[in-house]
């Protein structure tokens, strides 16, 4: 048998060769089985853990040898270093006695715990011995005597060992004591020394804990090893780092997993503010005040990192994980440096930086400005002012007013000739106006195009006019003159929300620009519409329009004249001498049969239009065309007042899938963003290339936004998703944030940051106060920051805490004078309801922290001493040089004029009133209203001589004197509307700018 | 360049791909002795030679090196999901061309009296250990070895978490299921997904019960069993692996048909009006309105069905198949002309569409039932 085997006669195969095969694949097997665990073992993070570890070894290092410095120089330091080398030496002087000492205790310990054996063994009988003779008590037993000799004798023998156990702890107790005073004096000196190197020492052991150099030997070794594959699930250095948040989940389309963010595992100093200027991926977040600390509202235990910048957080590479170039040029330098390509598989990709705004949407989206978010601002109120919300359905802009003006009598404004060459062109008239361009576009500028949509232009133009309404306009009953409405214009506020700018600005847009383009921009009025349409206009804006959000100033018919004689001078050549291509009948029948096709057959068409006259047809499609173009999204116009936005809802715009949008044969990248923004630069641009008929063609009109406009909009679209977003992430629903939402809203509605300033914010007015003060009183005036305040719009912070509710809903409904030197004008807006009102106010309210809707009003009692105090103080303080008591005027010149004090008690809180007195500046800085003058640092007897009893009564007590003066002012009365006498002042006396440059009389 | 690609295109385009192939695939595999004449004749026999199969080899590398420069070929060809089918093209080629090779060799010693390379004496035998099972286990490493590799090399391809209102474009099934999804396009799925693969898997066990020829066991051989051979081949090669081919490289999204050089546009369209083969009759030769009565409507439909299985049968045994159905008897015939027509019913049906725009030859979707 063994011949047999060895012989390879019955073998089919060679056995030697055999063996050799199955070596050679055993050793192959084995090096892809290494090759396996090498592979899932070595992880990309691994290596920036690693680069990241070093990073911090020499920021540590350099940290430590700088504190090393620090502390080498303070003399501090060097005293006590000194003096806890003197005491070791001390120490070594008295060693003979110390280790003396310590022998002693030593056998003093030893003799304790014999001592303490004794006593043990001792308890244990006892406690046997007397259970013993307790049972024998309770059962009468006969050797109950016996027993209680013995559990006697016990008990004595226990209460001496206790006794010397307790003398050998006191004994020891001394003893130690004794040893340890020998070492007192270091002791003590060594908590001082670290107290000083606490920090030191923080570095140092840190150290040890990351920097090998550092490490103690067995330390090193667990270094060494605990990393390596199959050991590295106890304890590794390099690990994932994740935040799980249970209440923010990933949506992933049948179920949703708590977002699970793994960021910081590359991103290792994202939380430490000492690596804010290092590389990518370790560089800190840039602002840590606001996101991820635990201080911050956002803190990364509770948001994570994906929420707010989207991206795939389980992943832990740089591709699976989706981050997005925020330009072609770093997108190529990721494609070189890691390989980059852009995940499909993943629904919400990375942000690119620019757009990362977005996010702070998704829970703030009730706030009307988002704090800090200045991008996103931007672009929501840019959607509001373009008035995307006019043919796109988004619920944030629900029941916003419309856009553009009413033409529900637009017949009585313009001429047809002008309307035509406005529609047809908006931007040649005006050259910043919101009215985008319909025609002559990419998809339109062909000459068959052209010459239909010439006509088109016709039929809307037909249909405006034709079903234009009645408007009574008066005449301009005085001559008006047109130099002195210029200067009305420019002083009585209407620049809060108008511009007069004949040639573009050229400026960045942002909030503050938009306010200012609130209203159109007023040049080339006089091109558009007549004299008398300005005047009516002016007097009462709701008679044209009663949707209007221009508001009412209150204009006399001589200013009302004035400044409509001033706006028809400015004129706009060559627009309205346009020529205009002629009515084609032709054209116009291809456009009626093609829109009647669409609800008849072809014959049935051809049939009614043969039916259909001239001027039919025009009615019938102008009344088409503006439903096709949906020009009533902004403008209100007859015939459609319930008809639905053309365009796509955009309420969740920016959770739209990427595949429902329409690239065309328009090579962009394939993202939202990428669409969003070529869509907004040329609207149009998706029809290029397609064969569409006139009526398929994509209809957007062109804003011309500019590149940041864009990217500021498309924020904004992005930040527009249908993410579920649990309570505990957004901001509070209670009454005060609700509030502030609803005021907000309406501040922004009516443009009040135009001219007011909330906050910082606002008072888009001022510079033209400024143009102004400089034309009436010289430049040096028009520097004077405190006088440009005086002459502004008020500063409306603390209001809410400042006024009594009602007072402010009859002021808001009808304004009257309250700084009687004031040209600016508070209009009067018809059109905001009560309800309005009342949020408004609640707004000031709640903002302030006011939850009251009534209060007791103040009372005072003029015989009282308080009063009679106050009445001195105020005299002695002047407050007459600049307030009106009543009908007397102030003692200076209107230049410095201020609130008439008879409106106080009916004006004012009592309780602001006293925080005002205490320090005007703090409330309103730069305001002219000085402190009033206390005397409480002179002697109380100087006082009564000086001041009388009244005043020395409350001496030294300021804050008493301020309610003596607050009392005063509640008991002023008269009257209160000095507009009269304001008017007659200032026709006679100017407001005594003293225009050379002389000494204020402040 | 371009022009071999708008050829190979053209050529790719499945009414000219199916209609050379059926053309030339009996010539290649003789279903009887005048196809046979035809294959010698043609010299079509050579590919079973070595050097016949290395000039296949050749041709399909230089194919696939020549296609891999085309972006279009490479994005579809090394996805990693289509890494197997190229595989599997390979491979099935091979072990074709193998076994062919192995039974062509026989049919010249059978031929010359000579015994076939498989012979073996009935004594001479071989130890499992180690002559089997040594080799086993090596063939084993080896084969784990080339599955570790490929995972490491190739990640498996995952994707999204499914959405429902985003499926995706072109939505395939797995590989080994693309020849039925193929077969959805021009049959309803309880035909294409419940009759054909039972069908299939029936026909599989019946084949030892209806072949009957005694000859070719133990060893390959091609002339002793031509019709087998061929038959099943037709089946294996057309009806299954290339329908796979052309499900994994030729579909594209919107299970449009793409030549292998073409851009997988998602916008590209293509006509797919397609009418019944009643609207057909009444409509277009009658020149009348459909009947409202199911039955009277469609007859023609179930008429032709009807004549397909019931009297192609008999024809064939009284014809061309006599020989076949006095050697297999009546119920054995029965058995294999119903199979072989179920095979047929595929390209038959297939080409109606492309031709004709036949969408179903009886339709009732009344009851859901359309054929």
């Amino acid at each position: 048998m063994a011949e047999k085997i060895e012989s390879n006669q019955e073998r089919l195969y060679d056995i030697s060769k055999l063996n050799i095969l199955f070596a050679v694949s055993s050793i192959i097997f084995l090096i892809v089985l290494i090759w396996t665990f090498s592979a899932d073992h070595s992880r990309s993070w691994k290596d920036l853990q690693l680069q990241f570890r070093q990073l911090q070894i020499e920021k540590t290092n350099v940290r430590l040898a700088e504190e090393k410095t620090t502390l080498s120089e303070l003399g501090e330091y060097k005293e006590i270093a000194d003096r806890l080398e003197k005491a070791h030496e001390e120490f070594q002087k008295k060693s003979d006695e110390v280790v003396i000492a310590e022998d002693t205790l030593f056998s003093l310990k030893a003799r304790l715990s014999k001592v303490e054996q004794t006593y043990n063994f001792a308890k244990a009988d006892f406690d046997a011995v007397k259970y013993e003779y307790e049972v024998a008590q309770a059962h009468d037993l006969d050797n109950v005597e016996s027993l209680k000799k013995k559990f006697e004798s016990l008990q004595n023998q226990l209460y001496d060992d206790l006794l010397i156990q307790q003398q050998a702890e006191k004994e020891i107790e001394n003893q130690t004591a004794k040893v340890q005073e020998f070492r007192s004096e270091i002791k003590r000196l060594e908590n001082e020394k670290n107290e000083l190197t606490q920090q030191t020492d923080i570095l140092g052991s840190k150290l040890e804990k990351i920097d090998p150099a550092h490490m103690t030997f067995s330390n090193k070794i667990a270094n060494a090893i605990r990393d390596l594959p199959f050991l590295d699930f106890l304890s590794p250095y390099y690990k994932v780092d994740q935040v799980v948040i249970k209440d923010l989940t990933d949506n992933v389309n049948f179920t949703r997993v708590p977002k699970v963010d793994r960021c910081m595992t590359c991103h290792k100093g994202i939380l430490k503010a000492e690596f804010e200027n290092d590389e990518q991926p370790f560089k800190a977040h840039p602002n840590l005040d606001l996101f991820l600390s635990s201080k911050s509202p956002h803190p990364v235990e509770e948001f994570g990192c994906t929420s707010c910048h989207g991206g795939r957080g389980r992943g832990t590479d740089f591709v699976s994980t989706v981050h997005m170039p925020s330009s072609p040029e770093q997108e190529k330098e990721w494609e070189e440096k890691y390989h980059w390509h852009q995940l499909h598989h993943w629904d919400s990709p990375m942000l690119p930086m620019q757009y990362v705004e977005a996010s702070c949407f998704k829970c703030h989206s009730n706030e009307t400005s988002v704090k800090y978010a200045d991008k996103l601002n931007l672009g929501l109120n840019l959607i509001e002012r373009s008035g995307c919300f006019g043919c796109h359905k988004i619920d944030k802009y629900k029941d916003r007013p419309k856009a553009g003006p009413s033409l529900e009598k637009v017949a009585s404004k313009m001429t047809k000739e002008w309307a035509y060459n406005w529609i047809s062109d908006p931007k040649s008239f005006r050259h910043n106006t919101w009215m985008p361009r319909f025609f002559n576009q990419s998809n339109n500028n062909d000459e068959d195009s052209q010459n239909r949509t010439n006509q088109e232009i016709h039929a809307i133009v037909h249909y405006l006019f034709k079903n234009s309404s009645e408007y009574g306009m008066d005449s301009v009953p005085i001559k008006g003159d047109a130099k002195n409405g210029e200067l009305l214009v420019s002083s009585l506020g209407c620049l809060g929300c108008h511009q007069i700018a004949p040639d573009p600005l050229n400026q960045k847009t942002s909030i503050e620009t938009l306010r200012k383009e609130q209203g159109p921009n007023l040049v080339g009025t006089g091109s558009k519409t007549s004299l008398n349409w300005v005047y009516s206009w002016l007097k009462d804006p709701q008679k044209y329009s009663s949707s209007t959000r221009m508001p009412n100033l209150r204009l006399t018919n001589q200013e009302a004249a004035d400044i409509a004689s001033y706006l028809s001078s400015l004129t706009k050549k060559g627009f309205s001498e346009k020529s205009i291509p002629s009515v084609d009948e032709e054209v116009l029948d291809e456009i009626t049969l093609d829109f009647l096709k669409k609800m008849n057959s072809d014959e049935d068409s051809r049939i009614k239009r043969a039916e259909m006259t001239f001027e039919e047809k025009l009615d019938y499609n102008g009344e088409k065309l503006i439903r096709m173009y949906g020009c009533f999204g902004c403008h209100d116009i007859p015939g459609f007042e319930n008809n639905k936005p053309i365009g796509t809802e955009l309420t969740f715009e920016g959770s739209k899938l990427v595949e429902k949008l329409d690239f065309g044969f328009i090579e962009i990248s394939h993202s939202r963003e990428a669409w969003f923004t070529q869509k907004l630069k040329e609207p149009r641009i998706f029809d290029r290339g397609k064969v569409k008929l006139p009526d398929e063609k994509l209809l957007m009109p062109n804003f011309d936004f500019t590149d940041d406009e864009i990217t500021a909009i498309v924020t904004a679209l992005i930040g527009f998703v249908k993410d579920e977003i649990p309570e505990s992430k957004i901001p509070e629903r209670n009454e005060r944030n609700l509030a502030i939402e609803a005021g907000e809203e309406l501040i922004r509605i009516y443009n009040c940051l135009g001219c007011h300033t909330i906050d910082g914010e606002g008072g888009a007015i001022r510079p033209t106060i400024v143009a102004w003060l400089e034309g009436i009183a010289g430049a040096s005036s028009a520097e004077d920051a405190s006088l440009i305040q005086s002459f502004a719009p008020p500063i409306l912070d603390t209001e809410g805490r400042k006024v009594q509710p009602e007072w402010l809903f009859n002021f808001l409904n009808r304004p009257t004078m309250i700084r009687p030197n004031l040209q600016v004008r508070m209009p009067t807006y018809e059109v905001i309801s009560d309800k309005d009102w009342n949020k408004i106010i609640k707004y000031f309210q709640l903002k302030d922290g006011q939850t009251l809707a009534y209060e007791n009003p103040h009372q005072i009692s003029k015989s009282s001493s308080s009063y009679m105090a106050g009445d001195v103080i105020q005299d002695l303080g002047a407050c007459n040089n600049c307030h009106f008591y009543g009908s007397t005027k102030p003692k200076q010149a209107a230049l410095t004029w201020a609130p008439n004090l008879s409106l106080t008690k009916e004006r004012l809180r009592s309780e602001w009133v006293l925080d005002w007195l205490r320090d005007p500046q703090a409330i309103i800085p730069g305001t002219k209203m000085p402190t009033p003058y206390v005397p409480i640092d002179e002697q109380i007897e100087d006082v009564e001589s000086a001041w009388g009893k009244d005043v020395a009564k409350l001496h030294p007590d300021s804050e008493a004197m301020l309610k003596a003066l607050r009392d005063y002012l509640w008991g002023i009365e008269g009257q209160q509307d000095v507009s009269a006498i304001v008017k007659r002042h200032l026709e006679t006396e100017g407001y005594g700018f003293i225009v050379e440059d002389e000494e204020d009389e402040w | 360049m371009d022009l071999i690609k708008s050829v190979i295109n053209t050529l790719a385009s499945p009414t000219i791909l199916f209609t050379l192939i059926i053309v030339t695939f009996f010539f290649i595999f003789p279903l009887n002795d005048w196809f046979y004449r035809w294959n010698k004749r043609l010299k079509l026999d050579s590919f079973w030679t070595n050097r016949g199969g290395i000039k296949m080899f050749i041709i399909l590398l230089v194919f696939f090196a020549f296609g891999l420069f085309d972006e279009n070929f490479r994005l579809i060809v090394l996805k990693p999901d289509n890494v197997p089918i190229v595989g599997l093209i390979f491979l099935v080629a091979f072990f074709t061309w193998l076994s062919m090779k192995q039974a062509v060799d026989n049919d010249v010693h059978i031929e010359n009296n000579e015994n076939v390379n498989e012979y073996s004496d009935p004594d001479d035998k071989v130890l499992t250990w180690p002559d089997l099972v040594y080799i086993e286990l090596i063939a084993l490493v080896l084969c784990t070895v080339l599955l570790i590799v490929w995972s490491i090399g190739l990640q498996a391809p995952l994707e999204e978490p499914a959405n429902p209102t985003l499926s995706p474009n072109p939505a395939k099934a797995p590989w080994y299921f693309l020849g039925l999804q193929e077969m959805l396009v021009y049959f309803d799925p309880w035909i294409a997904g419940v009759l054909f693969p039972s069908l299939m898997i029936v026909g599989l066990m019946a084949i030892p019960y209806l072949d009957t020829n005694k000859k070719g066991v133990g060893y390959y051989s091609f002339k002793q069993r031509m019709m087998a051979v061929s038959l099943y081949m037709f089946g294996w090669l057309v009806l299954w692996v290339l329908l796979i081919i052309i499900g994994t490289f030729l579909r594209g999204p919107n299970w449009n048909f793409f030549g292998p050089f073409e851009y997988w546009d998602l916008h590209k369209l293509q006509p797919l009006t397609n009418i019944n083969l009643s609207e057909y009759v009444y409509i277009i030769w009658f020149s009348t309105g459909m009947p409202d009565n199911i039955l009277l409507r469609e007859i023609w439909g179930i008429l032709l069905i009807l004549g397909y299985f019931l009297i192609l049968p008999p024809l064939f045994a009284k014809t061309w198949l006599k020989n076949l159905y006095n050697r297999l008897g009546n119920f054995r015939y029965s058995v294999f002309i119903i199979l072989i027509l179920f095979a047929l019913s595929m390209p038959i049906k297939m080409y109606l569409r492309w031709m004709v725009n036949l969408k179903y030859i009886v339709a009732i979707p009344e009851y859901f039932f359309n054929i």
